[in-house]
């Protein structure tokens, strides 16, 4: 079925394809000329008396630099034709063509076309482009409380020069692409010549060549049209808004996607453990890094199988539960009417619906929510008797445990996670949690990312990747980049031997 | 022979995963009564005669592959040739779809008796089959990697043994030798369908990266498995008294049932969830493996081949409705295992040899 569907699509984009090259500079013109923003105006140059028009398209084009670096120069400069007139404007990128496409393409994304009259099939393009657009600022998603504090922006160029700003290397490649019929949105590649695995490269190349797309918004698309399982809760590349991010996975031999009008960058093959990891690890000493993202993994974890352990021991097993705790459980679910799954439910559909309300509200009003939502909700649905207080301290708990992580989508895996758990622990209790818990592992094991395994370096056990997925390692034993990138430089630094006692 | 592209093959040191997962499965939670009954204390030394039989058997098996060329099934052909030899491989299939039968009703047993006396047999094994699917689906490095799993995340729970040892008494474990021979061989008998799961090598062996050197890797899987069982068992008889482990049919998980700690009791209730996990490996190579003879000898594709294996599978475990039942199909199947590996491996080895000399003769 779906095979049917491609071929079809196939054949229209033919089709389109020679209706393009059909046109002709005029035709081009005319269905400009439908735009109200689209401005045409003729000249006449002083020196030759040639007469010329420029076509623009007014909301793409710095006015100031037609105004200062062009007209000037077409006005009162010396050229006979099309070609001499390139020669004469000295300070903007140009291009003589005949190809409407071309002409179509480059006004649409700011440059200004100039005709000479008695040429209908030629022009020149200088690019003006306007820059709209915010200016860098600190993350807000991937927020760290040391370490740089920029974050990228939705312009590819100026991401770019962020990345580059850390790595001044001459083998530092950046590839550039155009994907999406209908935004044509620029997409680079960019990864280390001689550092990435040739491999890795070639799939990512491949697999942007291939998409067949409308509309790229953004790199999450991106990320989900290449992804070797689209079914997968899990993220498979890890995105990041942060350029300091960017450098270090390019530098360890990780393949970057920057999407133009995106302010997150993809970096690929991932592996689970590397989307745990926080920037913050790095800037502390070795051990509390550790410390810290042990923590967090506990927390995940716990974030999971908090109220589904619940759940599992006061509806099938309450017998694991020690006498003295059991009164204090049995107190607080006293006057709970529910059974303990549809407590449950009801107090993570809450969580959700305060955590969704929170981040669709303006800042200020969802702070507002969360107090309220936190506080007063959760106290008031305690006193009326339809949670118990253990319930209530587990999932704000485990709501906590899942902001932990330094990564948004795969918090929101840990989010979505949690049902299925819940529904396992209502069927068979503690074997049902477990066997949740093996499905879940099955399709970590299935998964790759950009053909690399997805659970590495737990499996395939790789211990000397280990220096840095659930723990990290100090720097100095950081001499090595992660064996699974399969990097064409595996050493990054010389390790140096430790000296003797008094050597 | 067809070769398998090296992104699906193992490399050798998960050959040891592989492996001890494969022995280990739900008969480790209640061997010790068997052997007890016709070893007693000696019951140890049945164990560590039964891990040196499985080594002798898994140099034999290496033997054929390395002789032999190919899997199981062309080896079956090479030597009784093609009509015969498929079927002696078919039948092959039988005893693992049969083994996967064995071990999900046991585990069900289980889960009936200490769990949920309620469980549905059919909904369980038909969630576990497909998670079983699942996995074999993903292909063997998947499968193996459940195994390398089920290995490395219950190891703890060998630990929790460790909390009985205050209560037990090993003095009891002398005299040495207070049991005859044939009596230990006997208990050694019965350790065979507990050590099986190693001639399953059989039939994944051109799935090793390197089988040169897996085959130390193999050797280490089934010491570990031999270490395990002799803890087991030691544990069980320091803690038990002779006669009262012949009167428990799952020693192990009323060990677990003493623990306690300050916020958890009933430990066993989490050692049988988790055990899911150590029999999870068991059921999709097994799976796997009766669909991969199908795929080579009646050419039906392994991925249709393993749902059909699983569906008699899935029929045939609601099919036990007693202890008696259950007992006694286990009984036929330990003989049977043992006719397999202990009478039909040797002989397999014998009649390869002869067949490649008379082949080259001819030649």
């Amino acid at each position: 079925m779906f095979s049917f569907f491609k071929k079809k699509k196939s054949k229209t984009s033919q089709n389109e394809n020679e209706k393009k090259s059909d046109k002709s500079l005029a035709d081009v013109i005319a269905q400009l000329k439908k735009s109200s923003d689209f401005k045409q105006k003729s000249f006449t140059n002083k020196e030759t008396n040639a007469r010329f028009t420029i076509h623009f398209i007014s909301t793409l084009i710095e006015d100031k630099i037609v105004q200062k670096d062009i007209l000037p120069y077409l006005l009162n400069g010396k050229f006979s034709g099309l070609d001499s007139m390139k020669n004469t404007v000295p300070n903007v990128e140009c291009t003589v063509t005949g190809n409407p496409e071309t002409i179509a393409k480059k006004v649409l994304t700011g440059s200004v076309l100039v005709t000479m009259e008695g040429d209908d099939k030629k022009g020149v393009l200088f690019r003006a482009p306007v820059e709209l657009g915010r200016q860098v600022a600190p993350p807000e998603v991937e927020y760290s409380v040391e370490g740089p504090k920029q974050a990228f922006v939705e312009s590819l160029d100026q991401n770019i020069n962020l990345i580059r700003a850390y790595l001044p290397k001459e083998n530092f490649v950046c590839e550039e692409l155009t994907i999406g019929n209908m935004t044509k949105t620029r997409v680079a590649i960019l990864y280390i010549d001689g550092v990435t695995n040739e491999e890795n490269i070639q799939t990512v190349r491949q697999r942007l060549k291939d998409i067949d797309f409308d509309l790229v918004l953004d790199s999450s698309i991106i990320e989900e049209i290449i992804a070797d399982n689209t079914w997968s809760p899990f993220p498979e590349l890890m995105d990041t808004e942060r350029p300091v991010k960017v450098a270090a996975g390019l530098s360890e031999g990780k393949v970057g996607i920057a999407v133009d009008r995106s302010p997150f960058v993809l970096l690929g093959p991932s592996t689970l453990s590397s989307f745990f990891a926080s920037l913050d690890d790095y800037y502390m000493n070795w051990y509390l890094g550790t410390f810290i993202r042990v923590v967090r993994i506990m927390g995940i974890l716990f974030s999971m199988l908090a109220t589904p352990l619940y759940v599992a021991v006061l509806t099938y097993h309450p017998e694991m539960i020690p006498k003295e705790l059991m009164a204090t459980l049995v107190s607080s679910r006293e006057s709970v009417p529910f059974p303990p799954i549809l407590e449950a439910l009801f107090l993570e559909f809450t969580i959700d619906l305060l955590r969704e309300a929170g981040a669709r509200l303006p800042s200020k009003v969802g702070q507002t929510i969360g107090i309220v939502g936190g506080i007063v909700l959760g106290t008031a649905s305690v006193e009326a008797g339809l949670t118990s207080n253990v319930l209530l301290i587990l999932v704000s708990l485990s709501a906590l445990a899942a902001f932990t992580t330094p990564n948004y989508k795969i918090s929101n895996t840990v989010r979505l996670l949690r049902f299925p758990f819940l529904l396992f622990a209502q069927l068979w209790g503690m074997l049902g949690i477990n066997i949740c818990a093996w499905f879940i592992l099955a399709h970590l094991l299935r998964m790759t990312s950009l053909g690399r395994p997805y659970l590495e370096p737990l499996y395939p056990l790789r211990i000397s990747d280990m220096r840095d997925a659930l723990v990290r390692l100090p720097l100095k034993n950081q001499n090595v980049r992660p064996g699974f990138l399969n990097s064409g430089k595996p050493v990054r630094f010389k390790d140096k031997k430790k000296k003797d006692i008094d050597e | 022979m067809e070769s398998i592209s090296k992104d699906k093959q193992i490399p050798p040191y998960l050959v040891f995963f592989v492996i001890h997962a494969m022995q280990i499965g739900v008969n480790i939670l209640g061997v010790q009564r068997i052997i007890a009954k016709s070893a007693g204390y000696d019951s140890w030394l049945s164990v560590i005669l039964a891990t040196l039989f499985s080594y002798i058997i898994l140099f034999f098996i290496f033997q054929i592959l390395k002789k032999g060329n190919g899997d199981l099934t062309d080896i079956n052909q090479f030597v009784f040739g093609k009509w015969l030899g498929k079927l002696i491989s078919i039948s092959f299939a039988t005893y693992f779809t049969a083994t996967v039968i064995s071990i999900l009703r046991t585990y069900i047993e289980v889960l009936q008796i200490w769990l949920f006396p309620n469980i549905s047999v059919f909904i369980f094994s038909f969630i576990f089959l497909v998670l079983a699917l699942y996995i074999i689906y993903g292909g063997f490095r998947t499968i193996v990697g459940v195994a390398y799993f089920s290995v490395v995340l219950p190891f703890f729970m060998y630990l929790i043994f460790l909390y009985v040892i205050p209560y037990s008494d090993y003095t009891d474990l002398l005299p040495i030798l207070n049991h005859s021979i044939i009596d230990i061989l006997k208990g050694t008998t019965h350790l065979a369908m507990a050590f099986s799961g190693y001639e399953m090598i059989l039939l994944f062996y051109p799935f090793l990266q390197d089988p040169k050197k897996s085959q130390k890797w193999a050797y280490f899987g089934l010491t570990y498995t031999g270490i395990i069982y002799l803890f087991i068992v030691i544990i069980s008889f320091g803690y038990y008294s002779e006669e009262q482990l012949q009167h428990l049919i799952w020693p192990i998980l009323s060990i677990w049932k003493i623990v306690r700690v300050s916020f958890l009791w009933r430990f066993e209730y989490y050692g049988i969830a988790m055990w899911s996990l150590v029999i999870l490996p068991n059921i999709c190579l097994l799976i796997w493996c009766s669909g991969r003879i199908l795929k080579k000898t009646i050419h039906i594709p392994q991925r249709s081949a393993v749902v059909w294996v699983a569906l008699v599978a899935l029929a045939c475990t609601s099919l036990f409705q007693t202890r008696v039942q259950i007992t006694k199909y286990l009984e036929i199947l330990n003989n049977a295992g043992l006719l397999f590996r202990w009478i039909f491996i040797p002989l397999l080895l014998v009649l390869l040899l002869i067949a490649k000399k008379v082949k080259k003769n001819a030649k």
